[in-house]
């Protein structure tokens, strides 16, 4: 991990910093720099009260394991989304002529928000509910009853206890997921691209504009502007995410009609821009047809290459990732804390910034043309912070003793972890694999700066269908592509599954 | 993994072993799809077309990328993007057998590119949804279209450079007022064409710069009048593209070919009804060109050399003036 990072994620930065020194006249950007802190903090306060509101009613309220488990299934999903294909669904879903207007025309109501401030912070706090519910949800479920039951017997009234017990012992988690849903919201770049306007810009999408204008210097300077600002909030949300509370049984009850009704509010936000996404194309014939007959031809390449180009760059990044987790991951839950600290390191850069950073050395010191290799490294090094926490958990389950018995009956390093260690970590090394994968093929912001157009990923496709008068087209790319990404995940979760253990 | 490395770098390489050209998006889903197969079939070569979007995004890989290209031909530029490319030293002077062929006022006084089509930029606006269109950039203004209007970046489309060459030609240093108040107008601001354009077919937008001959593009596929452009009173403004050999090419034979191609009656006879622009030769229009693109009685010019001296000072002053 040390070694990967320093060569393929600090060396980079480093010379990029150093070949286009970063002007220090930033009064130019203060603007565009206030406003994307001010969208960032909006859209993660919007996150954050929504993902209050579901984990609240999934925590408090008795509902069938069914729901409960689709509930935590969408919260999944969101995650693995891709971000073009999310931003279609907003197209879809809040257009002029979109889902939503053409349900309520009817009455006289007509939504107008695409380009407008309102549009990014919907669309960021909505992508971003189920990051919140991923870190505040788990502790609040497993936020100890006795406390509650304490408080009710001395007189509280439920929110007299949300507000003096519950969230007092909840503000690290609230803290930190806020902070995450601000990271998001800050680095967002296909929903900005699509619904952001240039009124809302954020430094991530300034980024590579400046790098396709060939302003180095500009593009430079909003990168060392944009890696203080991460690095700040990120290893704030770090230290914050790893407090203690006091855990035990779930306390249910049956009464709390507002949180159900916010639950469902914030659910049908997400679930609409995600399903619409999938389905609308599925549900348009004449997509399918218009792609097969036009499509390929504007994109200059049919769907296999797409697909070839695709999984040749994910598949290796995710062998990559896989490979470099597992070692840190071990060294981590042996105590190794740079190891730890090394992995983060990818959290405190955006894609955009390590993409400009590989452009750089590439323009300098390559003759051939490696883009797809760089975009095969950038991949794995952007899915490093989430591969090597799930590796250090998977690692957590293999006890020290075992391997150390393993020893003595005389079976080498090699055998050990094959015959020992391997089977125990499967699932995590599976869920890695899959979800990098996964991020991968919806990764956009890389594949533009790096691919130069001589090749089409899945997302890359779709997104130059969408903004170039092809839109139904992208529609129907699109729905095989969220469906290729869903198949994947539900794929690793179904092999997680799977008990290597004898 | 190393031989997937290996595979992923000859993939790369040998889908770039023929003549190279870096265009924009509606090229290759348009032109491009005539030139292809008349060049391989009167060369045995095939030729690739490269799209990044819009012309200015592919100027940017190639200057990027310098003599690592693979591109042998950029074809697109505009007038003004064109300004660019001799900044940096990319392209290579030739001047086409066939030159008399151009129309006497189009000829380039050094041919670092040749011209291939010229049109006139213009405000197009949806007829279902301005009923009253605007008529002079003073209308563009009005509080009515406020949030309707979208235009192209000038930093990456060369419509979207024209537009602001277009309002420097009518207020001159004066200009960045103009976008002050216009910039309360603008629904948003595209990287290219395609995009805009996109956005008023899909009836996001209402107005958008554009084309003087997209409304006999509406009457040609619609039979309809559903976009249509407008005449601006202060006086139009001409876009001229051009078509230029890469100083790195190694098929430079091959890349002469190319340009004389572009040249031939069989390509700028297409050119109306596929670019939807006028050709640079005397080739007959097609009959929607003469019935449908409006008369225009005064056209506005700027000076190239004052366009080459200004252009960064005038696109630093639209970026402050729009907060970009």
């Amino acid at each position: 991990m040390m070694v990967f990072v320093s060569i393929f994620v600090i060396f980079p930065l480093v010379f990029l910093l150093a070949s286009f020194p970063p002007s220090f006249e930033i009064s130019k950007y203060t603007s565009l720099i206030l406003m994307n802190i001010f969208q960032a903090a909006v859209s993660a306060a919007v996150a954050l009260i929504g993902g209050i509101a579901i984990s609240y009613f999934l925590s408090r309220r008795k509902i069938t394991p069914f729901l409960r488990s689709i509930i935590h299934s969408i919260s999944k999903v969101s995650f693995i989304f891709p971000g073009v294909s999310m931003a279609l669904g907003f197209l879809i879903v809040f257009g002029k002529n979109g889902i939503l207007n053409q349900i309520l025309n009817p009455f006289g109501i007509h939504i107008n928000i695409l380009y407008t401030f309102l549009a990014v912070v919907i669309g960021h706090a909505f992508y971003n509910i189920p990051v919140v519910l991923y870190i505040t949800g788990t502790s609040w479920e497993k936020l100890s009853g006795e406390i509650i039951e304490a408080a009710e017997i001395d007189g509280a009234t439920p929110w007299r206890i949300f507000r003096s017990v519950e969230v007092p012992i909840l503000i690290p988690s609230l803290i930190s997921s806020y902070l995450m849903a601000f990271l998001y919201s800050f680095t967002s770049f296909a929903v900005v691209m699509t619904i952001g306007g240039f009124r809302y810009r954020t430094l991530e999408v300034e980024i590579y504009s400046k790098v396709s204008m060939l302003d180095f210097r500009g593009a430079s300077t909003l990168t060392l502007v944009q890696m203080l600002i991460v690095a700040t909030a990120a290893t704030a949300a770090a230290i914050l995410k790893n407090r203690d509370f006091p855990s035990g049984y779930p306390k249910f009850k049956e009464k709390g009609a507002l949180s159900s009704i916010l639950a469902f509010v914030f659910l049908s936000g997400i679930l609409l821009p995600m399903l619409s996404s999938l389905l609308y194309g599925l549900a348009n014939q004449n997509a399918f047809k218009l792609l097969f007959e036009r499509g390929w031809d504007f994109l200059g390449m049919g769907f296999f290459s797409i697909a070839f180009w695709s999984f040749s760059i994910a598949i290796p990044a995710a062998l990559i990732s896989t490979v470099v987790s597992t070692s840190s991951g071990r060294a981590s839950s042996r105590g190794r804390i740079l190891s730890g600290i090394f992995s983060s390191i990818p959290t405190a850069v955006s894609t955009a910034v390590l993409a400009f950073a590989y452009l750089s050395v590439l323009i300098k010191f390559l003759t051939e043309d490696l883009s797809p290799i760089s975009l095969v490294i950038l991949h794995a090094s952007i899915a490093l912070p989430m591969s090597h926490r799930i590796m250090e958990s998977g690692w957590m389950t293999v006890p020290r003793y075992i391997e150390e018995a393993a020893e003595i009956d005389g079976a080498n390093k090699i055998q050990t972890f094959f015959f020992v260690d391997f089977p125990m970590i499967f699932p995590a090394m599976i869920r890695v694999f899959t979800l990098s994968i996964a991020i991968s093929l919806s990764e956009l912001a890389g594949v533009l700066i790096l691919s130069g157009g001589k090749f089409l990923t899945f997302s890359s496709a779709v997104y130059r269908l969408m903004s170039s008068r092809h839109f139904l087209e992208a529609t129907a790319l699109n729905s095989v592509f969220v469906l290729i990404v869903l198949g994947i995940f539900f794929l690793g979760e179904f092999l997680t599954q799977i008990d290597l253990i004898p | 993994m190393k031989r997937l490395v290996i595979i992923l770098i000859l993939a790369t390489v040998l889908s770039f072993s023929n003549l190279v050209v870096y265009t924009y998006d509606s090229m290759v889903s348009g032109l491009a799809k005539d030139i292809a197969p008349i060049f391989e079939s009167l060369y045995g070569e095939k030729v690739s077309f490269v799209s990044f979007g819009d012309a200015g995004k592919a100027l940017s890989r190639l200057i990027i990328e310098g003599e690592k290209t693979k591109a042998d031909i950029i074809l697109g530029l505009d007038q003004n993007l064109l300004l660019k490319a001799e900044k940096y030293g990319i392209l290579m002077k030739y001047k086409p057998v066939n030159y008399t062929k151009i129309k006497e006022t189009l000829r380039p006084k050094e041919y670092l590119a040749t011209p291939f089509d010229y049109g006139s930029i213009a405000i197009v606006y949806n007829t279902e949804t301005v009923k009253n269109p605007p008529k002079s950039f003073k209308d563009l203004l009005d509080p009515r279209f406020k949030r309707k209007i979208v235009v192209e970046d000038p930093r990456t489309s060369s419509t979207g450079l024209s537009f602001l060459l277009w309002t420097v030609a009518v207020y001159g240093e004066k200009f960045t007022d103009y976008w002050k108040k216009l910039k309360e107008n603008l629904l948003t601001i595209t990287s290219g064409w395609d995009e805009a354009f996109e956005m008023l077919e899909r009836g996001e937008a209402d107005i958008m710069v554009s084309y003087l001959t997209d409304g006999a593009y509406s009457y040609y596929y619609y039979k309809s009048a559903k976009f249509l452009p407008t005449v601006m009173k202060e006086g139009m403004f001409v876009q001229i593209e051009y078509v230029g050999i890469v100083k790195y090419t190694k098929k430079l034979e091959l890349a002469k070919r190319f340009i004389e191609l572009m040249l031939s009656d069989y390509v700028q006879e297409k050119i109306p009804l596929r670019q939807w622009m006028f050709p640079v030769t005397d080739v007959k229009l097609p009959e929607v060109f003469q019935k449908y693109v409006p008369k225009v009685e005064k056209m506005l010019e700027l000076d190239p050399k004052e366009v080459s001296k200004n252009l960064d000072k005038w696109i630093s002053e639209w970026e402050e003036a729009l907060g970009m």
